[in-house]
């Protein structure tokens, strides 16, 4: 019904309780956080950028550990800014401790190896001394309905997009299909 | 490959402190011509798996990046965020300081396989904050991460 029948505006919000004012509110709830955005002035400065696998970036030791600052460890070690295993080698010299670099450690190689085992397997990444990339890769096919998990079953497939040396140059090799 | 999405860190939103990071979407990229072959094996696939990483996990993997950047090319002369929440100590406050890309400082396309660049935020309150941006496998515009790592002092200097 025309608002000037007495019906409602056409901007006016959904009833409530239904599915449609749940979405409106989540618009409204959106919105209003990018108007509180605090925008802050930016200013960028120089890029430091990996252009081939094998580049070397070294830099001066810190003379402490740069997470704990314990100048004591006799030991510190090298730090890479960027896992070497993700084809990057920006090393900071003795810029942690052995208790940091254990724990920091830890996390890289296990977001690495769950995150970008892929990609890294892809682009033919070193892998560590004498351990070399699998021809076959382990494939858990899911079925259609989430519930129905007893008939999940793991095959086995042959990748054939993979390459055994990879690009060095770390050239795109991937489409961005964006699911 | 899991491409992770992040909103802006919230200390840019004013949010309050909190020691809760998520993760609220992610996307797939596929190599190019595995699509076509997934396509021909029943249901859904999946490569790996999100369930055993956690977002914290995520989150910490950013913040060392980028903190241990900030060291490098600002050496101690910034007050530093995260250096107690890479340690893994509570609160860590990730979801503050670790975030998606500021929209306002939009990216450009690269050929650089990884790029990191330090970022000069300075607030409508005034204050300065130093943030690396955290681009992995930048040259296939994948994600890019803003990661604020500390306050700048007077002492800051800023490469060129």
């Amino acid at each position: 019904m025309p608002h000037w029948m007495g019906g409602l505006p056409a901007d006016a919000p959904p009833r409530r309780g239904t599915p449609e004012y749940n979405a409106w509110m989540a618009k409204r709830a959106q919105e209003a956080a990018r108007a509180a955005f605090a925008r802050p002035e930016v200013a960028l400065s120089g890029c430091m950028a990996v252009r081939v696998i094998s580049q070397q970036i070294v830099f001066k030791p810190p003379g402490k550990c740069i997470y704990c600052g314990s100048p004591g460890d006799p030991k510190l070690h090298t730090e890479h800014i960027i896992p070497e295993s993700l084809g990057a080698r920006f090393e900071f010299l003795k810029a942690s401790c052995h208790a940091c670099s254990v724990k920091t450690g830890a996390v890289e190689g296990h977001v690495v190896s769950r995150l970008f085992g892929d990609t890294r397997a892809f682009l033919g990444m070193r892998r560590g001394k004498k351990r070399k990339w699998p021809e076959k890769f382990s494939v858990h096919v899911k079925p259609e309905t989430e519930t129905d998990r007893s008939s999940s079953l793991t095959m086995t497939t042959r990748l054939e997009g993979y390459e055994k040396k990879g690009s060095r140059t770390g050239r795109s090799a991937w489409g961005n299909d964006h699911l | 490959m899991i491409i992770f999405n992040l909103p802006p860190a919230g200390i840019f939103l004013g949010a309050p402190l909190s020691d809760e990071f998520r993760v609220p979407s992610c996307d797939i990229a596929f190599a190019a011509g595995w699509r076509e072959r997934l396509k021909r094996l029943e249901g859904h696939v999946l490569l790996g798996g999100l369930s055993a990483l956690s977002h914290e996990q995520f989150g910490l993997f950013l913040a060392k990046i980028a903190h241990s950047y900030a060291a490098a090319m600002l050496r101690d002369t910034f007050e530093p965020f995260l250096a107690s929440a890479i340690r893994q100590e509570r609160p860590m406050h990730l979801s503050h300081y670790v975030g998606g890309q500021i929209p306002n400082a939009p990216t450009l396309p690269t050929d650089h396989l990884h790029t990191l660049q330090l970022l000069s935020c300075r607030l409508p309150s005034g204050d300065i904050l130093a943030a690396v941006r955290v681009r992995l496998f930048a040259v296939d515009n994948l994600s890019t991460y803003d990661v604020v790592v500390g306050k700048a002092t007077a002492l800051t200097k800023w490469p060129e």
